[in-house]
């Protein structure tokens, strides 16, 4: 049974301690060549596209820590005619089982019918925590679809992780997918950022969600919104992107904290009561 | 304690009194948020600092969203200006050149 791992930082320790510094190294590379690959793009709200990559990678590590499905998440968006990378360079890099996950993804993505049962599990894996991750920066997208994806996420996708016994990122798929529906998280007319009942999200949101989700869940809210007062104290754009990634570097010791630290008291703690929103 | 905590704790000294929220605290003591947040969370649970939202009505008049601010607890002050001392007579200075 693979070790689960919670950061970008702790993934790599994991994968290195289960399967040796050659594990490691794999992961490493599938993440030059993604990085490399993306560089100077950016997604519709705004965000580096690499960062998409990383955090599918720390999802799919989350649940499986296996170094070929963390390589295959860090490039599963590099088979595309922009990064000019086909299957072949990919699999001198990297080997073929990894190439043979993300060909599989790619065959998902475009087929749209597919018998899941009949594709490999870590494949289906890392396309529901592709879908994962863009629920939760699909405010770029139009309306429509939001919806389309928000509903086949319902119906299809959140099933599928079910019938893996992947209860936990059913859950998050639903509950993301059902806000997406209730118009909780809509796009702006700038495009490059959502935001949440009436607040514009900053550059890097998606960069402090994920950091949000290796805290205990009951913390997760508390800093959110702590992050939220901060990062919007700064003006630029790169600025607020620095700011996002040095939290998410942080937050596997942030999270060890907040664990390890047990509270004084109701009336000892600082009071979160009056905490003003919840994403 | 480490340089990083220190440098904290600095931060707050000439001001005892004062509240700062995240960044300004990362700014004056020199060191990165991602080093900033751990140490607040386990200077809270220690009750040498508290930290508290400000109020909403607040943050709507400056149209920004509600920021959470932190301030030094007696205790905390103590410790600050313990680190201070101990700082200024041979363990180095701790405004700057702070790791985690």
């Amino acid at each position: 049974m693979p070790t689960a791992a919670n950061g970008w930082s702790d993934l790599l320790d994991v994968v290195e301690a289960g399967h040796g510094s050659d594990a490691r190294s794999l992961v490493l590379d599938a993440y030059d060549i993604a990085e490399a690959a993306h560089r100077g793009e950016f997604r519709r709200n705004g965000e580096p596209y690499f960062s998409h990559c990383v955090a599918v990678a720390i999802i799919v590590g989350g649940l499986d820590a296996h170094p070929e499905p963390v390589a295959a998440a860090l490039v599963h968006d590099c088979l595309d005619s922009r990064t000019g990378l086909s299957p072949e360079m990919l699999t001198v890099r990297l080997g073929q089982d990894v190439v043979a996950l993300v060909e599989q993804v790619v065959d998902i993505d475009r087929r749209g019918d597919v018998a899941f049962e009949e594709v490999d599990p870590r494949a289906v894996i890392l396309k529901l925590a592709d879908r994962l991750h863009n629920l939760w920066t699909i405010g770029a997208l139009t309306r429509d679809k939001q919806l389309r994806k928000a509903h086949e996420t319902l119906e299809v996708l959140a099933p599928v992780a079910d019938r893996l016994g992947e209860a936990g990122l059913a859950h998050a798929l639903r509950s993301s997918a059902e806000r997406t529906v209730r118009g909780d998280l809509v796009s702006d007319p700038a495009g490059r950022s959502g935001h949440v009942h009436g607040h514009r999200l900053p550059s890097g949101w998606s960069i402090l969600r994920c950091a949000a989700l290796l805290l205990p869940a009951e913390s997760r809210s508390r800093w959110l919104t702590e992050w939220r007062g901060e990062i919007m104290s700064l003006g630029e754009h790169g600025e607020r992107w620095r700011f996002a990634i040095d939290v998410l570097l942080g937050a596997p010791y942030l999270a060890h904290v907040v664990r390890r630290e047990s509270p004084v008291g109701p009336e000892g703690r600082s009071s979160d009561r009056e905490t003003p929103w919840v994403p | 304690m480490t340089l990083a905590t220190r440098a904290v704790l600095a931060a707050f000294v000439d001001d005892p009194a004062g509240e700062k929220y995240g960044l300004e605290i990362a700014r004056s003591a020199g060191i990165a948020s991602g080093t900033l947040y751990p140490i607040l969370a386990r200077l809270e649970s220690y009750r040498l600092v508290e930290g508290y939202f400000e109020d909403p009505a607040t943050s709507q008049e400056a149209k920004r969203p509600p920021r959470r601010y932190y301030r030094l607890t007696r205790d905390g002050v103590e410790l600050a200006t313990e680190a201070q001392r101990r700082g200024a007579t041979g363990f180095g200075g701790f405004r700057t050149g702070a790791t985690a």
